[in-house]
């Protein structure tokens, strides 16, 4: 029996481990096989030049990053999709700089199986986080999104507002088929040398192991008010971190950042995972969900 | 693609400069490709781009200066993981001018190593590359520089290439070194028939991150999957 495969809002899935948007871009580099589904770097109708240099910078267990979703638009992407289609479930990860564009990208996406709005990203000015941080732009763009689409549609939130909630619960009420908690927290790094910022586009988001907690936080808040499920993401460097997840109140995982400094993290995840359940003799991963809240 | 454990085999330490050598049997680099490197520990969470200082008999060898808290803790373990040959490799020719501004004559000595006839400038500020270089000297022309004047010629690394360049026209120049001795080489050459090697802090190292970009004149570019060597004539400065 498989005891991994979940449902997340009608995409079924061989298992809860994705991998996230922003680390991956269609090359070899990566095994995508091993994960229930890869989530695709950010588009938008146009694409983007990003942010200037440096973009990213070690800050100790964790990453930051000011990549500032550069991409070649969605035509290039489609393009991309059609060269790996098949090998897992694959998901886009979409922004705009208006409510319509978010609308007109999900349009024109060819061969995938699922959509994640990106409301969420720290990195971009004229898009993004600032309508994430507003529950009533978060439910026009759910809604928007949800209409020109016939495949389950995610949306990635940000950990940046004291409105997790109530945005949340926008985007379900908007017919979201899951929420993604959450994108990476605002931070900056300051260069003692020179009294300047270190990375070019000024502030930038902040991922990896450090920011666990925080993460699980809000997925273990959101869990008693949602009714869809919620896709966790923050900081997962090993299997042991995506059953604290679970515990929460995730029904799916997402890794991001773990990947630059081990390729192969997914594989001996989905290993450590099939190890707990069979030792601890659990008949699937979702019978642990949410359990922490009974104790 | 998958990082693999190593063991050092040896560490050779001179005036603040290191040599490291390990066994490798994964794929040969080519010269301008480089490695990326990760610790077990958790607390330094970025991997690190190395360039190849030399490769032969099986035994792959980087050239380190300790100055981060990466190359420190390098210094002090014997085992750590790398991924590569990455990164796309220089071209080749039959003659070259290398002029590299102090560690950055490590991916140059690996490069000049393939190349029939060349001249090799490595500029320091003191007196510590020629200990781990001075193989090259069978094999071409070297000429050290020293800020200090502890050896070679006194001066800055480019004043040498001046005068080479009147002697050896059309030949391609490859520099490595930092940022303001590179413009320094694009200044003196007018950018023709010259390479750089370039530097960013990188993420992923396979392309996928967008995170080591660097200005050209087509847009950003990625040290990792477009270079790390570029024709100089598309690199901008700030």
């Amino acid at each position: 029996m498989n005891k991994l495969n979940v449902n997340i809002g009608g995409l079924e899935l061989k298992n809860p481990l994705l991998l996230a948007s922003g680390v991956w871009d269609t090359d070899s580099s990566v095994e995508i096989e091993v994960y229930g589904a890869v989530i695709l770097k950010g588009v938008n109708l146009n694409g983007r030049k990003g942010n200037p240099p440096p973009r990213i910078y070690d800050i100790q267990c964790g990453v930051i990053n000011s990549i500032g979703l550069e991409n070649g638009g969605v035509d290039e992407l489609n393009r991309k999709i059609e060269k790996i289609k098949g090998r897992t479930k694959l998901i886009a990860n979409i922004f705009g700089s208006t409510v319509e564009e978010y609308k007109d990208v999900a349009e024109r996406l060819k061969g995938i199986d699922g959509i994640e709005i990106n409301v969420s990203c720290p990195n971009v000015k004229d898009s993004g986080i600032a309508f994430g941080r507003s529950p009533e732009y978060v439910e026009k763009i759910a809604a928007l999104v949800k209409k020109v689409s016939n495949v389950p549609v995610f949306v990635k939130l940000t950990p940046d507002t004291d409105r997790l909630e109530d945005i949340a619960l926008a985007a379900e009420k908007a017919g979201a088929d899951a929420v993604v908690c959450a994108n990476t927290y605002t931070g900056i790094v300051i260069d003692i040398n020179t009294g300047k910022p270190i990375l070019g586009g000024i502030t930038g988001g902040v991922s990896g192991p450090c920011i666990k907690p925080l993460t699980v936080y809000r997925v273990w808040k959101l869990r008693r008010v949602l009714k869809i499920p919620i896709i966790a993401s923050g900081g997962i460097a090993s299997w042991q971190d995506v059953i604290e997840y679970i515990m929460a109140g995730a029904d799916a995982v997402e890794i991001g950042s773990i990947i630059f400094r081990n390729l192969d993290a997914g594989t001996e995840i989905i290993s450590g995972l099939n190890k707990y359940l069979e030792e601890k003799n659990i008949h699937h991963i979702l019978d642990i969900r949410g359990g922490v809240h009974d104790g | 693609m998958k990082y693999r454990r190593i063991k050092t085999l040896t560490k050779k330490q001179n005036r603040g400069l290191v040599k490291i050598e390990f066994n490798w049997d994964g794929e040969p680099p080519m010269p301008g490709q480089f490695f990326m490197l990760t610790l077990e520990r958790l607390d330094i969470f970025l991997p690190r781009p190395f360039s190849v200082f030399d490769f032969q008999n099986g035994v792959l060898s980087f050239l380190i200066k300790p100055i981060g808290r990466f190359t420190n803790i390098l210094m002090n373990t014997d085992t750590f993981n790398i991924m590569g040959p990455l990164g796309n490799p220089a071209p080749l020719f039959k003659s070259g001018i290398f002029i590299g501004g102090g560690i950055g004559v490590a991916p140059l000595h690996y490069h000049a190593k393939q190349t029939e006839n060349f001249v090799f400038i490595a500029g320091s500020l003191t007196d510590d590359l020629r200990f781990f270089i001075s193989d090259l000297e069978k094999r071409g022309r070297v000429i050290y520089t020293t800020e200090d004047g502890s050896y070679g010629v006194k001066g800055v690394v480019t004043e040498p290439l001046e005068e080479i360049l009147k002697e050896e026209k059309n030949i391609p120049v490859f520099a490595c070194g930092p940022v303001p001795m590179l413009k320094k080489v694009k200044e003196i050459t007018g950018g023709r028939n010259t390479y750089l090697y370039m530097e960013q802090v990188m993420g992923c190292g396979t392309g996928g991150c967008k995170g080591c970009a660097i200005k050209t004149k087509d847009g950003y570019k990625m040290v990792c999957s477009d270079g790390p060597v570029f024709n100089a004539m598309e690199v901008l400065f700030e």
